[in-house]
């Protein structure tokens, strides 16, 4: 039996009558993101770690060498696994003490990284075949999840984006039927090919009349925010999912069933993520330039070595 | 104060009249920790006191703790009040209230926070709640918590404010805002102040002092 969190009344009505005074508990605006801290992994490719306020994942992506599917032939195969562990909250149970049933959250994150990843074309699949039909690249991303304070979707889709950008798969050479691969200190690892950088952003919505208002009247009020912290979104009465990319092609628009809005409130919540998308791309692209750099010039690395002060 | 390890021997300050509180491991004649963290040894009421003060994520029910709960349900003649998210909730009879009889008793609905006594924790029963003062039968600050707002902190610092009430985060709050407060040693504080706006501003003051050092 899956519990949920015993949030009390007057935590609910705080926290909407907060909302309906455009003020969050931890001091953002309504359409404000919390800080986005990236962390790539200095010393291997394909590993990084995703933090939103408390909410952080984990990402790793490995490749290795199989065969294709026998309908596709000319592409590469590629996998993301979501499982998310009770690690990061009690609200998630483990695949062994709910039979392995994942719950609707569960099903819900891995249906919506895997359509704006892997079904927006993200990662270009032709590329990564070797010989057609018999030898391709298959890559796995692995998310893991180690703490929940709200919004798992937007940030598995940037460590899911970033995983892959930051990863580098080894070299290698087709001699007849034969695959040889070079090692990293032979040749240098080759990056995959990247067609864009699809983000998630997820607005949840509340309704600050009844539900007659909601449903016929005019007055459009319906409060919405950016990336929800826990109670927020244990609060939300309907959420949407906009994936987008800096090139303004919205990849993905969900809402499943919650609270009725307005076709216009939902064409500036499009608007407010295509400005949003640019500068989080901006941050990706800067973190992995700067650790490109480092790769590059070692040395630089190692005369800056300070000791990490808690801060 | 000393560093206790689980396992270690302690040595009691007196051989008699003394308390062994939390995280003390009383085997006959041996008194061992239970786990690791500072041994504390002080006097109350008359007698002496001996405990490890150790910082935990769960809480775990003690008798006589003050506690804020959540009611998540009523069933018989009493209602359900969660201690902490995703455990055994504990038992709030409709009669644990003070002068409360069959035809006066308050009333509490579903997702009400009350602020609460621990009567009895018998490992095969359900925690039980009082919601009066255990000497004078009054009151005593306890019952419904009305408006406000709850959050958590560490279970350490709940209990460090709740026996130091004169802790420089209180004293300084107090100093700027108007407030009720409400700490529980389950890690929840109800705080409620004049306006929404200086409640998420002390709330964030007490969150915040957590990560201080405390003394």
């Amino acid at each position: 039996m899956v519990r949920d969190y015993d949030i009390s009344n007057n935590e609910r009505q705080f926290v909407l009558q907060a909302l309906e005074q455009n003020v969050r508990l931890d001091g953002r605006k309504l359409l404000e993101m919390r800080d986005v801290d990236i962390f790539v992994s200095p010393d291997e490719y394909g590993y990084v770690e995703i933090s939103l306020g408390k909410t952080k994942v984990a990402c790793r992506v490995t490749a290795e060498i199989a065969k294709p599917y026998e309908d596709r032939p000319f592409d590469g195969i590629f996998q993301i696994s979501t499982e998310i562990s009770p690690i990061c909250s009690p609200f998630f149970e483990s695949g062994l003490t709910s039979g392995g049933k994942q719950s609707n959250d569960e099903v819900l994150i891995s249906r919506l990284i895997e359509k704006a990843v892997r079904r927006s074309g993200a990662l270009d699949l032709e590329s990564l075949c070797i010989i057609a039909g018999s030898k391709c690249w298959s890559i796995r991303a692995d998310l893991h999840f180690l703490n929940y304070d709200g919004n798992f979707i937007d940030i598995s889709s940037i460590a899911v984006m970033v995983a892959l950008l930051h990863f580098r798969k080894p070299d290698m050479e087709i001699d007849g039927n034969n695959v040889i691969l070079f090692d990293q200190d032979q040749r240098n690892p080759v990056p995959l090919s990247i067609l864009h950088i699809p983000l998630c952003f997820t607005f949840q919505f509340y309704n600050p009349n009844d539900d007659e208002e909601n449903i016929k009247g005019n007055l459009n009020n319906e409060l919405i925010l950016l990336d929800a912290s826990l109670i927020e979104e244990r609060l939300s009465l309907g959420s949407m999912t906009l994936t987008i990319n800096k090139n303004k092609e919205l990849c993905q628009l969900v809402k499943s069933g919650g609270l009725n809005i307005d076709a216009s409130l939902i064409m500036n919540c499009c608007q407010h993520a295509s400005n949003l998308v640019d500068d989080l791309t901006k941050k990706i692209n800067s973190v992995l330039k700067h650790d490109a750099h480092l790769r590059e010039n070692p040395l630089e690395k190692e005369l800056q070595v300070v000791n990490q002060r808690d801060t | 104060m000393s560093f206790a390890l689980p396992g270690d021997q302690i040595q009691l300050q007196s051989a008699t009249n003394v308390v062994v509180g939390p995280h003390v491991r009383l085997d006959g004649t041996s008194v061992t920790a239970a786990t690791a963290g500072f041994l504390v040894n002080t006097q109350s009421q008359g007698s002496a006191v001996c405990y490890i003060e150790a910082d935990s994520k769960r809480y775990v029910p003690s008798s006589q703790d003050f506690v804020v709960g959540t009611v998540v349900g009523s069933f018989g003649e009493s209602y359900r009040v969660s201690l902490s998210n995703f455990s055994t909730p504990a038992v709030l009879g409709f009669y644990a209230f003070p002068n409360a009889s069959k035809k006066n008793r308050p009333r509490l609905k579903t997702g009400d926070l009350v602020y609460a006594r621990i009567a009895s924790t018998d490992p095969d029963l359900d925690v039980e709640l009082e919601c009066f003062d255990a000497t004078t039968g009054k009151e005593g600050g306890f019952g419904l918590l009305e408006g406000g707002f709850v959050f958590d902190v560490r279970l350490a610092y709940a209990r460090h404010l709740l026996r130091h009430q004169d802790a420089p985060v209180l004293t300084k709050l107090m100093k700027k805002y108007q407030f009720e407060l409400a700490i529980g040693a389950n890690g929840r504080i109800w705080i409620k102040s004049d306006t929404l706006q200086n409640t998420i501003e002390c709330m964030k003051a007490i969150q915040n002092g957590q990560n201080e050092k405390q003394t």
